[in-house]
């Protein structure tokens, strides 16, 4: 039972919005292509989000990570010079797990974004949203996130275009890959890594070495070693970076093709959301019937029909062959 | 809902006014869960999902009866004194009653659509049982019922396998007959049994009416290939090779062509089955899209495509025909009539 969350792309676009609509500002994502510690840079990331094929071999592990320590005591926030204690939450439900880990940089990024560095204007709905949740444990954030309406329903709004709300639809296009989600982020100057499977924020080298200014440098070689935990072969992923809307730089250096650029990906956003979101029935029964009573008149009708179903049992058989491995989403990185 | 059905048929309820009976044409299930002792009978369309009943009656065992309405009590065929078959509800506790109709394909040779084959008279007979506390091997049953086949012969369609489907909770795979089957259409029962002999005439003969054959195909999509020789289709096949699939028939090399030798009125007519912010993005002269959500009012949206030629809209067209969003929505529409939703997508579609 999804509970209500419909699975979202992991598409800088989808998240872009989904953030807007959900009231944070000047906030954008980015994709990356390739690793490396000076494009990443560029983009002055405020935190990273990395999707990746979940392997159900591994398991969690309980009293260490593969890769860093687990840092309990950072959701404390035990003396009032370790800042603010850490917002993080337990993940309870598998398809909210992308807005899951946006959840968690934002949250910890609440600021005033023209006074502090590194800070974001996260929104009232958001704010709210933290306030709520601070004092409850992990778990229990989990919770609350799973059950906000608000959160919920703006997820949903970016899912795939489905015309019937129905647990037993699948789509017949699909491979059952279950992807996940976490975050990279700086928080009191402190690298952490924000896995709602885990029971606590993984601490990525020593406390308070890793001021945001210096986050892009610090988060490639971890990114790089949670890579190559995977076989080469194998593993898809994607990586996102969270920055400031570009078009704010671009305008402040006077940068009008960078501008240009940037306006023009976001009408590309806009345009595939205005698609994603929409409910196509209508649309394919018109144009079902135009195409039919073209075929029709053409007398190809029956020849139409005929090479569809030769091309679907030829996927079919295909598929049958190869076992139904392969497949499914996410794009694949160049990590050199 | 906390456990699974025991038994799960189709069947339409009815509505009674002023001593009138009339069936009401949603397709719907009627179908028997347990829950702490009790039992619980319920209706529901089949659109709705299973959690959500429109009707769930508490029986106490031994209070309520399920026996089919018959004309002529005692004689040797069952069947109704209506153009359907009835069942009713009664209870021992109240004078109230409940009709339900049977929905699935009639399985008379001749097309008697009131009267009750085997399978049908089984079928009433296990929810009786259940209804008086009995305890009845559902799983033994229906594989008696499968097996009793389709008593006179059947109109060409795999009648059986269709009547009874239980609800698959989890949802993850489907067996057997995925869905509805083809007379999932509601509707008057008289014309139930009519869809069997027209639903797999697709490649036969001649085709006229552009509605009829998206119907017929639709109808299709959700039975399985009629025009092989296979009919027998064993619960353990998983998912039922379709027919084909949206994607496979309405491919570019398909739709593109198409759209080209499109009239303008019909182009304009395709473009209002789009979301308006497509053509408010071909705007020239855009202000800064920085909303991610514009909601435009109807009247600039129209403003927008009137706005455009017959070509831009053309290009808008194709474009759309050609997005990833696009064909996911034609895979999870398939999928979907699949599994039963022909009724709503029939009206979605206005085809009736």
């Amino acid at each position: 039972m999804s509970g209500g969350w419909n699975t979202i792309e992991s598409d800088a676009g989808v998240f872009t919005f989904l953030i807007e609509s959900l009231g944070v500002q000047n906030v954008q994502f980015e994709e990356l292509i390739s690793l490396d510690p000076e494009s990443l840079q560029e983009l002055n990331p405020i935190g990273v989000i990395f999707l990746f094929k979940y392997p159900t071999g591994e398991k969690a592990a309980k009293d260490k990570p593969l890769d860093g320590e687990f840092d309990y005591a950072a959701l404390e926030g035990a003396e009032e010079e370790d800042g603010e204690p850490v917002w993080f939450a337990a993940q309870t439900i598998q398809n909210a797990c992308g807005t899951q880990a946006l959840l968690s940089v934002l949250l910890n990024k609440d600021g005033e974004a023209e006074e502090e560095s590194g800070k974001i204007t996260i929104g009232p709905n958001l704010k709210e949203f933290k306030d709520f949740t601070s004092a409850f444990p992990a778990d229990l954030r989990g919770e609350a996130l799973s059950n906000s309406d608000l959160i919920r329903d703006v997820h949903n709004s970016f899912a795939r275009s489905s015309p019937f709300v129905s647990d037993e639809t699948r789509l017949a296009t699909e491979e059952d890959d279950v992807y996940h989600f976490i975050a990279y982020t700086s928080i009191n100057d402190t690298l952490y890594e924000l896995d709602g499977l885990q029971p606590a924020p993984i601490r990525h080298g020593d406390p308070g070495a890793c001021p945001s200014e210096i986050f892009a440098d610090a988060v490639v070689p971890v990114l790089k070693r949670r890579i190559q935990r995977y076989p080469q072969t194998e593993i898809r992923f994607n990586l996102l970076a969270m920055c400031e809307d570009l078009r704010i730089k671009a305008r402040e250096i006077g940068d009008t093709a960078l501008l240009a650029r940037e306006e023009e990906k976001r009408r590309g956003w806009r345009w595939e959301n205005a698609l994603r979101r929409h409910n196509f029935v209508g649309f394919v029964g018109e144009v079902m019937k135009g195409v039919t009573g073209l075929k029709v008149r053409e007398g190809t009708h029956e020849v139409w029909i005929e090479e569809a179903k030769a091309a679907t049992r030829k996927r079919v058989d295909e598929r049958r062959a190869k076992g139904g491995g392969g497949g499914g989403g996410g794009d694949e990185m160049d990590v050199s | 809902m906390s456990s699974t059905p025991l038994i799960t048929f189709k069947a339409g309820k009815c509505v009674s006014a002023n001593r009138k009976v009339r069936p009401d044409p949603t397709p719907g299930y009627l179908y028997i869960y347990s829950e702490d002792d009790l039992l619980h009978l319920c209706w529901r369309p089949r659109s709705a999902p299973s959690t959500d009943p429109e009707l769930d009656l508490l029986m106490i065992p031994g209070d309520g009866t399920f026996h089919p309405l018959v004309k002529n009590p005692g004689a040797e065929a069952v069947e109704s004194p209506t153009n359907g078959r009835i069942f009713v509800l009664k209870f021992s506790s109240s004078s109230q009653k409940y009709y339900f109709w049977m929905q699935s394909a009639p399985q008379h040779k001749e097309g008697n659509h009131a009267w009750f084959s085997q399978r049908d008279q089984r079928i009433g007979q296990v929810v009786d049982a259940l209804l008086q506390g009995e305890d009845v091997d559902v799983e033994e049953e229906e594989r008696a019922i499968r097996e009793a086949g389709g008593g006179e012969g059947n109109g060409g369609a795999d009648g059986d396998a269709d009547a009874m489907e239980v609800d698959q909770e989890n949802g993850l795979t489907r067996q057997g007959s995925g869905g509805a089957g083809q007379d999932a259409t509601g509707g008057d029962p008289r014309e139930e049994g009519h869809s069997s002999r027209e639903g797999g005439a697709d490649g036969g003969r001649a085709p006229q009416d552009t509605n009829d054959l998206v119907q017929n195909f639709l109808r299709s999509i959700q039975s399985g290939p009629q025009s092989s020789s296979t009919t027998t289709r064993s619960p353990q096949q998983p998912a039922d090779k379709p027919y084909t699939t949206l994607p496979d028939l309405l491919t570019p090399a398909t739709t593109i062509p198409f759209i080209d030798s499109a009239t303008p009125s019909q182009v304009d007519n395709l473009c209002a089955y789009l979301p308006p912010d497509l053509f408010l993005l071909h705007q020239a002269s855009t202000t800064t899209p920085s909303s991610s959500d514009p909601n435009p009012t109807p009247a600039a949206a129209q403003a927008a495509i009137d706005a455009l030629s017959s070509d831009q809209k053309k290009d808008i067209l194709k474009k759309a025909l050609r997005s990833p969003q696009f064909t996911q929505s034609l895979g999870s529409l398939t999928v979907a009539l699949r599994d039963g939703g022909l009724p709503m997508i029939g009206e979605a579609l206005g085809l009736k």
